[in-house]
């Protein structure tokens, strides 16, 4: 399961997070497969520079609601991706904890939720801010990305 | 693999099958064949076909050209589309790599509009502040990455709150 920046990525066909990617999965499993496939460890990573790939198999659990994970079907299997709620937490999270790149960090959630539009459950992702003080930002991104489309539509409408 | 359906999803709609044929036309952005419905959410293509026939009588889908011009199906309802697709979440990767493009512009020009209205943490009260092991991790991880000139994190710079 690829959860993180990688996971934003995949989302929003943007570049603009950090050029490793974080895994969940059976730690011991993906670390054989990563090292079957000429993986080394390197820090924290398993990477092969040559491809420019660095990976994290950061856990076992997935922190966030399963029932809510994105699945790509590709011709090799499914890949699942972190919940589009948990991301969004995740971001505005991470621009209260970091305020030095809390735009840049705002922005991926920005995103992401003009990306998904109408299918983002903003309650869950309030109850996912609270513990960590940053609902009050749920506000704001729903400010700035539902006005634009409420204002799009009463213009057609 | 086949695609996992929430029981009380599967009970609303009737059958599992059915859940699954909708929600991976739900997220498609172009119309899709019976039988790539079938591979995306892993179950037979004679299902699928039994599905959409009942779907079709009950005006749920209905027929459309895909994009290479094969006999594709649609959902009809935006609202059951919408339904499905905040509790289902399943799309084909030809899909994502037909969009990218596009949504990629998307994200441009939202990441545009929150550079011209930067965030005023002032406004907001103070957030946690992170712990060593955040810090440490991220660090470490960063200098791997700049080492070989990679990208690195947003949060790597973090010097004062």
């Amino acid at each position: 399961m690829i959860v993180g920046g990688s996971a934003i990525e995949v989302y929003t066909s943007g570049k603009y997070v950090s050029d490793d990617v974080d895994l969940v999965g059976n730690r011991k499993a993906l670390i054989e497969i990563l090292e079957e496939w000429g993986f080394s460890r390197k820090g924290w990573f398993w990477s092969r520079p040559e491809l420019k790939l660095w990976v994290d198999p950061v856990g076992t659990h997935y922190a966030g609601d399963e029932a809510r994970l994105g699945e790509v079907s590709t011709p090799y299997g499914p890949v699942h991706l972190a919940a589009v709620e948990d991301l969004i937490a995740k971001r505005l999270i991470g621009a209260k904890v970091w305020p030095r790149n809390s735009n840049q960090l705002f922005a991926q959630a920005v995103a992401l939720a003009t990306e998904y539009s109408g299918v983002i459950d903003w309650d869950y992702v309030s109850k996912l801010t609270k513990r960590d003080l940053a609902d009050d930002l749920v506000l704001e991104l729903r400010r700035r990305t539902e006005a634009p489309a409420a204002r799009a539509l009463s213009s057609t409408g | 693999m086949t695609l996992t359906v929430d029981p009380g999803l599967a009970t609303l709609f009737g059958s599992e099958d059915r859940v699954r044929t909708l929600a991976a036309l739900a997220n498609a952005s172009a119309p899709l064949t019976a039988y790539r419905v079938a591979t995306i959410v892993g179950i037979k293509p004679p299902n699928v076909y039994r599905e959409l026939k009942r779907l079709l009588l009950f005006h749920e889908v209905e027929k459309a050209p895909t994009p290479e011009n094969q006999d594709g199906w649609v959902v009809v309802d935006p609202d059951l589309k919408t339904l499905l697709r905040r509790r289902l979440r399943v799309v084909w990767s030809q899909d994502l790599t037909r969009g990218a493009q596009e949504r990629e512009r998307r994200a441009a020009m939202a990441m545009q509009r929150s550079a011209r209205d930067p965030l005023d943490l002032s406004k907001f009260k103070p957030g946690r502040t992170p712990s060593a092991n955040e810090i440490r991790r991220r660090s470490q991880k960063d200098a791997v990455l700049a080492k070989a000139g990679a990208r690195t994190s947003v949060r790597t710079n973090r010097t004062s709150r």
